[in-house]
């Protein structure tokens, strides 16, 4: 299976004509992904949630403005992500990004918070080194790396360019070295 | 150094967000409150251009008849009237509550009213610190202020730190959004209701020509529009969504 590439057009088209199936169907498939953006923005469960649920309902209510020749996912992203951005700078009540391990890799099981596991201290040392990122090149490490973006995808839930997504990444990169370096030779 | 690169993409395999709630219900509901585009597409288009609309307003309202729904579905919570704007009327800012009427008690707001007065129960907010009241419109318009105090931080115009406004029918002032108002459709008690934050709102209202116009009056901060019978209910301050659903859901 392609991940998150289904024929849009087609269950687009049934969305627009406002058949709930279709919108179900829109959701199951991008919820998970739209979740962990809006969960990465604003690094709190209640205000991805909101953020997710906020983003797909506007979403909807402008779908006769999509192209539909065009992938839904980026699109549907930049929506959730910047509802996610409209909580995460009124709230201040950010956490630092933790590694957690699911019970079961694959299976539907919540992580629960014993669970939580340091995956060895190099992992742990790369993890600070992203929390003390800048936000704005932090969030572009998060987006690519931990929520799996492609590059297009990482600029449309930042509301920026695909050439402005880059250079943060770049910056970000370049900025991760620096932190890591003391303990890295 | 790619190899910062693969690290990365292996610490990213080992990170789990929290859990996904399950969305897909919630959201399916909320969207059937909703006109759909499928059928209100064309008219909508049209309303947008010939107000030059800048935001799409999301409100729904079953107590509107459903041959205006189309058209009315974007701008009215019960007699409220919500109406997108380019740029803003210009307004003046006023600290006294000079705008909300000559003030009276509890009692009197009652017995002067054409309909029963309401306020919230919540033991911590207690009855409210001033009773106003209006007319017009018809019937009258009730405000309650609470004053600001610990957990109830002094909204920015309007010096008070709550401020809740009741009437019945529809020409009673209702608002006029700048494009940065961000605004939510919520559930308040199984009414529809609207959660606007963001953009400053002028208070307006619809004349007897269905015109909308403006009044000099307070700005407010964050606001829950929500109606329950054929009184439309307002209430105003800087507090969260979840705190203005919590004193709404108490009204009685």
């Amino acid at each position: 299976m392609v991940e998150g590439r289904p024929p849009d057009a087609d269950l687009v088209h049934r969305a627009q004509l406002g058949d709930d199936d279709a919108i179900r169907q829109i959701v199951t498939t991008y919820q998970d992904i739209a979740f962990r953006t809006a969960y990465l923005v604003t690094r709190s469960e209640e205000d991805a949630r909101d953020a997710t649920q906020d983003g797909f309902v506007k979403a909807f209510r402008a779908l006769d403005r999509f192209d539909r020749t065009k992938p839904l996912q980026p699109w549907l992203l930049r929506i959730v992500a910047n509802e996610a951005r409209n909580r995460a700078r009124s709230a201040r009540r950010r956490t630092a990004l933790e590694l957690r391990v699911a019970r079961e890799p694959s299976g539907d099981a919540a992580p629960s918070p014993e669970c939580e596991a340091v995956a060895g201290d190099a992992r742990r040392h790369l993890l600070d080194a992203v929390n003390r990122l800048p936000e704005e090149q932090r969030l572009v490490v998060a987006l690519r790396y931990f929520a799996g973006l492609s590059e297009e995808e990482t600029a449309a839930a930042l509301g920026v360019r695909t050439g402005t997504a880059k250079s943060r990444h770049s910056r970000a990169l370049a900025r991760l070295r620096e932190l890591m370096e003391p303990d890295d030779g | 150094m790619a190899e910062l690169e693969t690290r990365l993409v292996e610490l990213g395999a080992l990170w789990q967000a929290p859990p996904t709630p399950i969305l897909g219900e919630g959201i399916v509901a909320r969207l059937a409150g909703h006109a759909r585009p499928a059928r209100s597409r064309g008219v909508r288009r049209r309303l947008v251009a010939s107000l030059v609309l800048a935001t799409l307003v999301a409100g729904a309202v079953a107590a509107i008849a459903p041959a205006r729904e189309a058209i009315l579905d974007l701008f009215r919570v019960g007699g409220e009237t919500i109406r997108p704007v380019q740029t803003l009327p210009p307004a003046r800012p006023s600290s006294d509550a000079s705008d909300l009427g000559g003030r009276l008690s509890l009692g009197e707001a009652q017995e002067r009213s054409g309909f029963p007065v309401r306020r919230p129960r919540l033991e911590e907010l207690g009855p409210p610190d001033e009773v106003y009241r209006r007319a017009p419109p018809e019937g009258g318009l009730i405000s309650f202020v609470w004053r600001a105090r610990p957990g109830l931080p002094r909204a920015t115009a309007t010096g008070a730190g709550l401020l809740m406004t009741q009437a019945t029918g529809t020409a009673i002032p209702g608002k006029a959004l700048d494009p940065s108002t961000v605004q939510e459709q919520v559930d308040v008690d199984g009414s529809v209701g609207l959660w606007l934050t963001g953009g400053p709102h002028v208070l307006g209202y619809l004349d007897e020509h269905d015109v909308f116009r403006t009044e000099t009056t307070r700005l407010a901060g964050n606001t829950l529009i929500w109606s329950r019978g054929d009184i439309t209910y307002r209430l105003e301050g800087r507090i969260s969504r979840a705190r203005a659903l919590e004193i709404a859901e108490s009204v009685r």
